[in-house]
């Protein structure tokens, strides 16, 4: 991220409507946070109601089943719409607003002369499904499916092969102590279902 | 890696390491399940369907050992990461994220 962009959610969205400074938030939509991006969007702008277009999305933590069961950006405008954003607002944050705060706006998000020819086809700018992709001027997907060929590029040695270590073993995984014989404290992580980031 | 036995641990990492990379559950010295990701150890050229189908193999085989939440792999993804939530657990060793350094687990004798 860059001082222009950064992703602290409702602050910088406070800070971004107020305008004093040309700052920018980017929401992030991934399968452990997005259950709150909708509400820091909606609660971000009821306090900075400028902020609209200081706003962009991006994705984190998604696997093939959240792409393909819930949706990508495309996911996040719909969440968005649900939270009460204006669909065009919407589309903004996850095109033109990102390409700004990026400074590759002459190149990416929007449909205007000079740019890349990428287009999302949809038939409702609420529910934001895509019928047919544009992807540098070609039609790369209809209906949901690819139709264009995936190409892999070439890979370096570097990325493949086994991995050069000397074989673990059981041991690797204790914990060694110096103290005597007898049980001891430790400091453990312990994992609660749908929790992220408090401590642990 | 969580796991309930070093024995386990140690096959799920040489594993991974043999295979060059991937997502594994391994129960009593066993493969029962893996998930290759042969570019750099994290990426695939699998298509997303079987990609889908593979994720939701590993959920059920960790679900099966007695994993009790959702997306153990998700979790298992930030376990390493270093700025958020307050510790990690890395290549170095249980990692203080406040501190931002090495910590030793073991606290001291257990209180009476």
């Amino acid at each position: 991220m860059t001082d222009r962009a950064s992703r602290p959610p409702i602050s910088t969205l406070v800070t971004a409507g107020r305008a004093r400074i040309p700052a920018t938030a980017v929401i992030r939509g991934g399968r452990l946070v997005n259950v709150v991006s909708a509400e820091i969007i909606r609660l971000g702008l009821e306090h900075a109601p400028g902020a609209s277009r200081r706003v962009s999305f991006c994705t984190d933590d998604v696997v093939a089943s959240d792409v393909l069961d819930r949706g990508h950006l495309d996911n996040m405008v719909r969440m968005a719409v649900e939270a009460g954003i204006e669909p065009m607002a919407a589309v903004q944050m996850a095109t033109l607003n990102g390409a700004e705060a990026y400074r590759v706006d002459h190149l990416v998000g929007s449909i205007s002369p000079g740019r890349y020819a990428d287009v999302v086809f949809v038939d409702d700018l609420r529910d934001f499904r895509a019928s047919m992709v544009m992807a540098a001027g070609e039609i790369v997907a209809r209906d949901g499916a690819l139709t264009a060929d995936l190409e892999p590029p070439g890979r370096s040695g570097l990325l493949t092969g086994p991995f050069p270590m000397a074989p673990a073993a059981a041991d690797d995984f204790s914990v060694a102590t110096e103290l005597p014989d007898g049980p001891v404290e430790v400091l453990a992580i312990g994992l609660t279902d749908q929790t992220t980031t408090t401590s642990w | 890696m969580i796991g309930a036995s070093p024995e386990d641990m140690a096959v799920a990492v040489n594993h991974l390491a043999a295979e060059g990379g991937g997502q594994v559950a391994v129960e009593d010295g066993r493969v029962v399940e893996f998930l290759p990701l042969p570019i750099g150890g994290i990426v695939s050229d699998l298509d997303p369907t079987e990609m889908r189908a593979a994720e939701e193999r590993l959920d059920r085989a960790a679900k099966a050992l007695g994993c009790r939440v959702d997306w153990p792999f998700m979790y298992l993804f930030f376990l390493p990461i270093t700025s958020i939530p307050d510790y990690a657990i890395t290549d170095v060793g249980p990692v203080d994220v406040a501190a931002m350094a090495v910590f030793d687990p073991v606290l001291g004798p257990a209180a009476k």
